[in-house]
């Protein structure tokens, strides 16, 4: 040990030189000489010498360096021998053969033919380690530089998958291969799971219509789907870019579209946008987008990522819901028929100016206006005729009404208006005969030149009531009060007036079920021959005695009726009634009479009126003579064509025809001549006059009038000894009233019956 | 020279080499044992900066040169020899 030396070493460069030299050709020495302290050596110009020792050991550690390296490595690696003998392998692969015979038997393997193992493999995975084989040869020999496949291997516990990698051991001439199998497990479940995310993200798209898309902004490379291409109706083989895209944004929808991707860019904010696209075929599409920008790891915005979505339609579906909702609103507020507002719409503007009104103390009116006669042109015309009248009227009235009126059809051929601006009941009654002069005028419908008129009942608020409901009430029995009267006119309310809209209420709401509730019955007023005094016939008449209220007079219920037109299945029940007593008195073994019934306007005006008589005549089994059918007077007179030509047929069928009420109409006397009448029936007013001179005149001249026209005679209301007496000296062939019997219930009337009776 | 002086070492050595690598450790357990607080050590590749070497006239690795304090001393060699690089460093004083 001799380190000293060479610590006080100081150099000299000659003995450096010299020293040197000596070194360096005696290199074994050298390592003596320094005690293996020192690793290289340099000469003057500055070349090192690696000392032989110190290489060794860097080989060394160089060795166990690549072995710790290799050994480190999770795969599995072996060299293999120009034969395709192990002749080294790394740890993985040594535990590996150690926990499976396949790959080199017992132990680490070392010195097993590789090649060997797999051609002689077999079971399971026996063509794999054929291939294996086959791989490792082509590079063994050469013809193939590397070598490299997948393959499945399972263990009981997981799905396993390995690569096989063979590489050449050298480049030049083949002195072996490195076989390395590398556990692939995670990287194909990554990849199919990777896959089959994509797949479902493919068909979600596809079947969503959701197209993706990428922008570089660097680029202005724009990257489709090939959803968004089919959207778009491009082919997808055109490379996109922004201003290929705007082009087929709608203009009007662009700026915002634009001002969105800056936000989203920006911002980096996730936004979300609809607008409209004109497709390649021209056809505009509605979509709905999303878009987000992405960052690189600096935070700066390098791509916008995006989503369109075709919602056409849904776009439609949503317009169609919107047109529908205008369509309803429009039905929901207009009348169907006119498209004057409805009475939704009317009670709103009535509560406003009820609000109003209150507010400024001030007055309003409100119009109930029916028109007169209108059921007859309905009948007569029928409905689409009835219609277009009902349209004529209220476009007329609609120019006629002031701009701050509110005109509504309230149902059938009944209108309200509001008029917020008339301030007293004389402001009212000129208004209101403003409208009556407008609808009086000639309506041309069809070929049809229609007359038709008007009522209008007037209420005042607050006179006449401070809400709604009673205003339209009231308004609405003041019109009845007009129609009363008869014409074209109007009516302001008076209190009164509610009761009698209320009775009228209750008695139609009553009548309805007065027939299956048993509550009309028929009482029976017989007519008696002035000169043998025997009863030669009846008048039905008809009663109701309503369950509650006890008996309703005629004169309180036939009107209401009438108008509901329940006179129809009435009437319709009364003659039915009437025959079915006739034949139960000819069955009781009564001589016959006969039966007088009374027929409304309504009835008569009904389409099968004749074919109703001859079948309840025939049903019943009474002679038509038997039956005599008194009509009014006003009857006559409101429909004398068809009056007259019913008439007529039934008189043919020998049914007789009374003319009930004579005189108490307008009606010319001459003009009866056109009617085939068999009776007339004097009216009581007239017998009433008959001791006064007047009444005297008056009463002979209606019997001259009827002898003249061949027909007979039947006093009413005949209540006293002086009125038969007088009646009988004057010619007149029968006679009615209390002075001979009240009218009575068919049982009471058999008494009399059995008396004294004889038909005409 | 007092116990406050800085000692500056320059350590010539050959990549990772046993030598070397053995020369580096021990000036180190020196340097904190005897020297903690007061040394800076520079070491020089020769195989990196070959150049460095030339211009300052070494020719065997391991080479410790000290620059500071005064005077500048050498020593070839994996310095295991403590007490002998104590005293060519001045530092008999704390030899064993």
């Amino acid at each position: 040990m001799n380190s000293m030396k060479l610590v006080a070493f100081e150099p000299d460069e000659d003995e450096i030189a010299k020293l040197l030299r000596i070194l360096t050709e005696t290199g074994q020495r050298l390592e003596a000489l320094t005690s293996g302290e020192v690793d290289t050596v340099s000469d003057l110009e500055g070349r090192t010498l690696l000392l032989r020792g110190t290489r060794a050991q860097l080989a060394q550690n160089e060795a166990a360096r690549q072995a710790a390296i290799l050994n480190a490595l999770p795969a599995h690696i072996a060299l293999l021998d120009p034969e395709g003998t192990i002749i080294s392998v790394n740890d993985a692969w040594r535990n590996f053969a150690t926990e499976n015979s396949l790959r080199g038997g017992s132990g680490n393997g070392l010195g097993v033919n590789y090649l060997a193992v797999c051609d002689g493999a077999t079971g399971p995975g026996s063509l794999d380690a054929h291939i294996a084989a086959d791989g490792i040869r082509s590079v063994l020999t050469g013809s193939n530089k590397s070598f490299s496949f997948d393959y499945e291997c399972d263990s009981p516990a997981e799905e396993r998958w390995f690569q096989l990698t063979v590489t050449p051991l050298s480049r030049d001439r083949p002195k072996g291969v490195i076989v390395k199998h590398g556990n692939i497990s995670a990287s194909k479940r990554y990849q199919s799971d990777l896959r089959a995310i994509a797949e479902r993200l493919s068909l979600a798209t596809q079947v969503g219509k959701v197209g993706v898309w990428e922008w570089d902004l660097a680029t202005d490379v724009l990257t489709w789907d090939e959803t968004m291409y089919a959207i778009y109706g491009i082919s997808p083989t055109i490379a996109m870019n922004y201003e290929k895209w705007s082009a087929a944004v709608h203009p009007e929808d662009l700026p915002e579209v634009n001002a969105k991707l800056q936000s989203a860019i920006n911002q980096q904010t996730d936004e979300s946008t609809e607008f409209r696209i004109t497709a390649a075929n021209g056809a505009i599409r509605y979509m709905a987008a999303a878009e987000r920008a992405a960052v690189d790891q600096s935070g700066t915005v390098r791509r916008v990522v995006g989503v369109n979505v075709d919602v056409t339609e849904r776009k439609h579906a949503e317009e169609e819901l919107l047109r529908n909702q205008a369509f309803m609103t429009q039905l929901a507020e207009h009348d169907y028929l006119t498209g004057l507002p409805n009475q939704m719409v009317l009670r709103k503007r009535l509560e406003q100016a009820i609000v109003a009104a209150a507010q400024n103390q001030a007055k309003f009116a409100v119009f109930f206006l029916n028109l007169n006669g209108f059921k007859h042109i309905n009948d007569s015309l029928g409905h689409l005729i009835g219609d277009q009248l009902l349209i004529s009227i209220g476009t007329r009235l609609e120019r006629t009404k002031r701009a701050t009126d509110t005109l509504s059809r309230f149902g059938g051929d009944k209108f309200i208006v509001l008029l917020p601006e008339v301030l007293d009941a004389d402001g009212a009654e000129v208004e209101a005969a403003r409208l009556l002069d407008a609808i009086a005028a000639i309506h041309a419908v069809g070929e049809h030149e229609l007359h038709v008129r008007a009522c209008i009942g007037i209420s005042l608020y607050p006179d006449d009531g401070r809400d709604t409901d009673t205003l339209i009430k009231n308004a609405d029995a003041a019109m009845y009060q007009a129609k009363d009267r008869g014409g074209s006119n109007c009516q302001l309310f008076q209190s009164d007036m509610n009761v009698r809209a209320i009775e009228r209420q209750f008695i139609e709401q009553s009548l309805r079920r007065a027939i299956e509730r048993n509550e009309l019955a028929l009482h029976y007023q017989p007519k008696y021959d002035l000169k043998s005094r025997n009863i030669t016939g009846v008048e039905a008449l008809l009663r109701w005695n309503h369950a509650v209220r006890g008996p309703i007079s005629p004169a309180a219920f036939i009107p209401v009726a009438e108008d509901c037109g329940l006179i129809l299945p009435i009437g319709t029940w009364v003659l039915e009634e009437a025959c079915r007593q006739a034949r139960a008195w000819l069955e009781a073994g009564l001589p016959k009479i006969n039966m007088a019934v009374n027929v409304s306007v309504n009835q008569f005006q009904g389409e099968h009126f004749e074919e109703v008589v001859m079948a309840v005549l025939d049903r019943f089994s009474i002679d038509p003579h038997n039956l005599e059918l008194e009509v009014t007077e006003s009857l006559l007179m409101k429909t004398p064509e068809l009056a007259a030509k019913v008439l007529q047929s039934l008189r043919q069928k020998g049914v007789r025809v009374a003319i009930d009420d004579f005189g108490t109409g307008y009606s010319s006397l001459s003009y009866l001549r056109r009617f085939p009448i068999d009776t007339l029936k004097i009216d009581q007013s007239f017998v009433r006059q008959i001791d006064t001179p007047d009444g005297v005149s008056m009463v002979q001249a209606i019997i001259d009038l009827a002898r003249n026209l061949g027909m007979r005679l039947v006093a009413e209301g005949v209540e006293t000894e002086l009125e038969e007496t007088k009646l009988e000296s004057m010619g007149c062939d029968k006679a009615q009233g209390y002075f001979f019997s009240r009218p009575l219930p068919p049982a009471q009337l058999v008494t009399l019956l059995e008396k004294r009776s004889s038909p005409d | 020279m007092t116990h406050s002086d800085t000692f500056t070492f320059r350590l010539y050595v050959a990549d990772e080499t046993s030598n070397s690598a053995q020369a580096i450790a021990n000036l180190r357990a020196i340097c904190n044992r005897y020297l903690p607080g007061r040394h800076n050590i520079e070491l020089v590749n020769v195989f990196k900066e070959p150049d460095r070497a030339m211009e300052d006239r070494i020719f065997m690795t391991p080479t410790l040169v000290k620059l500071a304090p005064c005077p500048v001393e050498r020593i070839v060699g994996t310095l295991s020899q403590t007490n002998l690089v104590l005293q060519v460093l001045g530092l008999e004083e704390l030899a064993a």
